[in-house]
C-alpha cells in the first residue's frame, strides 16, 4: 500500500514519462517520407492512430462523395470531410477530394430535378466545396466514366459530339471552381482491361487537347490485381504513361488469388514493384489498411489489432529501402556420426524478419526440419548424405553451403576370447570373414 | 559511473507500465484528466502491456452501465484525444458485452454528427457479432432519420464478406435505391464473382426492384460477354420501357467491343422502339471508343 500511495504521489511525473515513450503518432516517419512519390490511404469517419506512422497522403473514403455531404439537400454535412482535410493539413500531408461526379452515391434527391436545376446543383456543390477547402491538392473530378453510368450526364451535355461532352464539361468546372488543384479522372477495370482502358484514353486525350486534367487514377482493385502480373501492370501504366500524364493509382488493395496472408503478401510482391518503379507513377493511395475496417474483408495489410500482416512488412521494408534478403552468417558445418548417435546442424543468418528455414538432405525438403537448427537423434545409415539449408525472407531466399554427413557403423563388442566364458554377442563381420577365409583354405587343402 | 542513456531506456518502459496501472480509472468515475488516452480498457486490449498482479492493481472490469456512462462522460468534455479513445477502445468494448445499452446511448445522445457516429459504429460492430439483433434494432428505428444511416453501416459491413446479403438488407429497408449505391454494389459484385450474381439475381422475385438490379448485371457482363447479357435481360425482365433501356445499354457496351456484332444483332430485332433505340446505342457505344 505504501508503494501504491508513492506510485499516486509522482503519477504526473510518471505519467509524462510514459507520454514521452509514447511518441505521437505524427512525430514518426511515413514510409514514403522524403520520397518523390507519395503512399496515402484514406481516411473514413475518423483518423486510425497509426494512420501517420505509414502514410503521406490522405483521400477521404466517403467523406467526399457528394451523396455524404448533401444528403439533404442545401445542408452541407462537412464532419467527415473537415477530419480528413484538418488531419492532411496538420500534417503537411496531400490531400486528395474524391470526388464530384459519380453514378453512385451522389444526393437522393437529384434525380428529380430538372436538368437546369441539376446543373445548378453541381455548380453549387463544386463551389462550396472551394470555398471550404481552398487548399485541395488535387481533385478526382469524374470517377468511373467507363464503368458506372451516370444518371445526370445530360445536366452535363450527356454524350454530345465528342461521345464524352458530359466529362469534358465536368473538368471545365472543375477547372473554374478549383484552379490551383490538380484535375484527375479515376476508373477502376481498365488495368487488365484494354478495351475499357481504350476507352479511358479517349476521354483522356479529350480532356488533354483542352488542357483540363493533370493526372490519372488508376483505382488497382483485388478484384482486377489479384488475377495479374506486374508484367501486365507495367503494360497497363505504360499505356496510359503515353498520354504524357503523371499517373496515380488510387485505390490500391490486394487479397491475393488465394485469399489468405502469405497469398496476399505475394500478390504485393509481384505487383507493387511494377507500380512504384514505373517513372510515370507519382504517387500510390491504399483503399484502406486495418482488417477489418476496409471495405472488403481480406484485403488489410495490418490486423485488426494492428499488428502486421506480411504484406505489410513486406511493403515497408520494400517502400523504405530496407529489404534486405537473407545471408547466412554462419554455414552448417559437416559432421560425423555413428549409427544410434545424436547431432545437430545450425544456422546462422541476418535479414529482413522473418526468416523461414527449410533443411533439405541430398536437395530434398525435410518434413518439418524448419528452424534454424536441425537435430538427428537415432542416426541411421540411411541419413548419410549432403545437408542445406534454405534461408527465405520476403526479399528471397538463400541457401547455405553443403554440410555432409558421414555415418559410421555402431561399434561392436570384441569377440569372445575363448574360455567359454563370454558368448552372447553377435559375431563381428571380421571374425566371420577370417572364418571363411579359413574355410576357403580348408577346402583347397583338401582338393589337393 | 552509470550509463543514464541506457538506464533511461530501461526505466522508461518501467515508468509506462507503472503509469499504466496507476492511472486506471476507478470502476464507477470518469478518469483523471492526465489519465486519458491510457485507460483500463486500452491497457486491458493491448497486447504487451505490463502483466501485475491483478488481485493488487486491477480493478474488475466496468459493468455496462459504468461504462455507458463513462463513455459519455469522455463525449460530453469534446476533446478530439477522449473521442478517439470512445471509438476505439470503450465504444466496441460497450458493444461488445451490452450492444443494447450501447443503442440505448446512442439513441439518447443529442442529434448531430457525433449521435450519427456512434450509430454507425454501433451498426458495424453489432452486425458483425449478432446479426439478428442488430437488425432487430435496425426495424426499431424506423421513421428515425438515422436508420438510414445504420442501415448504410450495416450493408458496409456485410458487404465485406456477403456482397449478396448486403443487398437484401439495403432492399429490405429500401436504402440505396436513390443514390445509385445499390446498383454500385450490385455491378462491383458482378465485376469480381459474375456467376455468382447472375445466379443470385435470377433466384430474386420478379419485380422493378429485380429488373433495376438485373439491368446492371447485364451491363457489366456485356463488357465480356454481351450474347449472355441480352439473354439474362430476355429471360428475366418483362417487356417493357425499363427492359428495351437495359438491351440498349447492352447494345453499347457491345457495340464498344464488337460493333459488327452488335449491329447484327440489333438488325434481327423487329422494327419498332427497341430496334431504333439499339442502334443509336450502338452509334453512341462507338463514339465513345
Amino acid at each position: 500500500m505504501k508503494i501504491l500511495a508513492i506510485l499516486r504521489r509522482y503519477r504526473l511525473f510518471l505519467a509524462a514519462v510514459a507520454g514521452l515513450s509514447l511518441l505521437s503518432p505524427e512525430t514518426r516517419a511515413q514510409l514514403a517520407a522524403g520520397q518523390s512519390k507519395f503512399l496515402g490511404n484514406i481516411i473514413s469517419t475518423s483518423v486510425p492512430s497509426n494512420f501517420a506512422t505509414y502514410w503521406n497522403e490522405v483521400t477521404p473514403e466517403n467523406g467526399g462523395k457528394w451523396g455524404t455531404v448533401e444528403s439533404t439537400r442545401n445542408v452541407m454535412n462537412w464532419t467527415q470531410l473537415d477530419t480528413a482535410y484538418n488531419f492532411a493539413k496538420a500534417n503537411g500531408f496531400k490531400f486528395k477530394e474524391h470526388t464530384l461526379i459519380w453514378g453512385a452515391q451522389y444526393p437522393t434527391w437529384l434525380t428529380s430535378l430538372s436538368t437546369a436545376d441539376q446543373r445548378a446543383e453541381i455548380e453549387e456543390w463544386m463551389s462550396l466545396l472551394a470555398a471550404r477547402y481552398p487548399d485541395l491538392w488535387a481533385v478526382d473530378v469524374v470517377n468511373e466514366p467507363v464503368k458506372t453510368p451516370l444518371p445526370f450526364k445530360d445536366a452535363l451535355g450527356g454524350d454530345g459530339a465528342t461521345g464524352w461532352d458530359w466529362v469534358i464539361t465536368s473538368f471545365q468546372l472543375a477547372r473554374k471552381y478549383f484552379p490551383n488543384a490538380k484535375l484527375f479522372i479515376n476508373e477502376y477495370g481498365t488495368e487488365n482491361d484494354a478495351t475499357a482502358r481504350g476507352q479511358m484514353l479517349t476521354i483522356i486525350n479529350l480532356l488533354k487537347a483542352r488542357g483540363l486534367i493533370d493526372g490519372i487514377g488508376i483505382q488497382s482493385h483485388y478484384f482486377n490485381l489479384d488475377s495479374m502480373t506486374g508484367a501486365q501492370m507495367t503494360a497497363c501504366l505504360d499505356a496510359y504513361a503515353a498520354t504524357g500524364l503523371d499517373l496515380y493509382i488510387t485505390e490500391l488493395d490486394m487479397r491475393g488469388p488465394l485469399q489468405n496472408e502469405a497469398s496476399q503478401a505475394s500478390q504485393y510482391q509481384a505487383i507493387f514493384p511494377a507500380i512504384w518503379t514505373h517513372a510515370a507513377v507519382k504517387g500510390v493511395t491504399l483503399w484502406g489498411y486495418i482488417e477489418g475496417q476496409t471495405w472488403k474483408a481480406g484485403t488489410g495489410i495490418l490486423n485488426s489489432d494492428n499488428t502486421e500482416r506480411a504484406a505489410m512488412t513486406w511493403l515497408k521494408a520494400y517502400v523504405t529501402g530496407t529489404l534486405t534478403l537473407p545471408s547466412i552468417t554462419t554455414q552448417p558445418s559437416s559432421q560425423t556420426a555413428t549409427v544410434g548417435g545424436n547431432l545437430s546442424f545450425s544456422v546462422t543468418a541476418t535479414g529482413t524478419a522473418p526468416l523461414t528455414y527449410q533443411w533439405k538432405l541430398n536437395g530434398a525438403d525435410i518434413s518439418g526440419a524448419t528452424s534454424s537448427s536441425y537435430s538427428i537423434s537415432n542416426v541411421q545409415a540411411s541419413q548419410a548424405g549432403n545437408y542445406t539449408v534454405t534461408v527465405s525472407n520476403v526479399a528471397g531466399a538463400v541457401t547455405s553451403t553443403t554440410a555432409t554427413l558421414t555415418v559410421n557403423a555402431a561399434p561392436t563388442p570384441p569377440p569372445s576370447s575363448g574360455g567359454g566364458g563370454g558368448g552372447g554377442g553377435a559375431l563381428s563381420p571380421w571374425f566371420l570373414a577370417m572364418l571363411a577365409l579359413a574355410s576357403l583354405a580348408r577346402l583347397r587343402n583338401n582338393r589337393r | 559511473m552509470p550509463n543514464w542513456k541506457q538506464a533511461t531506456w530501461i526505466l522508461l518502459p518501467v515508468s509506462l507500465g507503472i503509469a499504466l496501472v496507476v492511472l486506471r480509472p476507478s470502476a464507477n468515475g470518469p478518469v483523471s484528466d492526465e489519465g486519458r488516452g491510457v485507460r483500463t480498457t486500452a491497457a486491458r486490449s493491448q497486447p504487451g502491456s505490463p502483466s501485475l498482479p491483478a488481485s493488487v492493481f486491477a480493478p474488475p472490469p466496468p459493468s455496462a452501465p459504468d461504462l455507458a456512462a463513462e463513455i459519455a462522460g469522455l463525449l460530453a468534455t469534446g476533446n478530439a484525444n477522449d473521442q478517439a479513445h470512445v471509438f476505439d477502445q470503450l465504444w466496441p468494448e460497450l458493444v461488445s458485452t451490452d450492444a443494447r445499452a450501447a443503442a440505448k446511448l446512442a439513441g439518447q445522445w443529442p442529434p448531430g454528427p457525433l449521435r450519427m457516429e456512434l450509430i454507425r459504429r454501433l451498426a458495424r460492430l453489432w452486425s458483425a457479432s449478432d446479426i439478428g439483433a442488430a437488425v432487430a434494432w435496425l426495424a426499431d428505428l424506423d421513421g428515425r432519420p438515422e436508420q438510414r444511416e445504420a442501415v448504410r453501416a450495416m450493408a458496409a459491413e456485410l458487404g465485406r464478406t456477403d456482397s449478396a446479403g448486403a443487398i437484401e438488407l439495403s432492399q429490405y429497408f429500401g436504402v440505396g435505391y436513390e443514390d445509385g449505391s445499390l446498383e454500385h454494389l450490385v455491378q462491383l459484385w458482378t465485376e469480381e464473382s459474375p456467376r455468382d450474381a447472375v445466379a443470385w439475381i435470377t433466384s430474386r422475385p420478379a419485380g422493378p426492384e429485380r429488373d433495376l438490379l438485373l439491368a446492371r448485371i447485364a451491363w457489366v457482363r456485356a463488357q465480356s460477354d454481351p450474347a449472355e447479357a441480352v439473354a439474362l435481360v430476355t429471360a428475366y425482365m418483362p417487356p417493357g420501357t425499363a427492359r428495351d433501356e437495359a438491351l440498349a445499354a447492352v447494345a453499347r457496351q457491345w457495340a464498344v467491343r464488337d460493333q459488327g456484332a452488335a449491329l447484327a444483332w440489333a438488325g434481327r430485332l423487329p422494327s419498332g422502339p427497341l430496334r431504333a433505340r439499339s442502334f443509336a446505342a450502338i452509334q453512341a457505344g462507338v463514339k465513345s471508343r
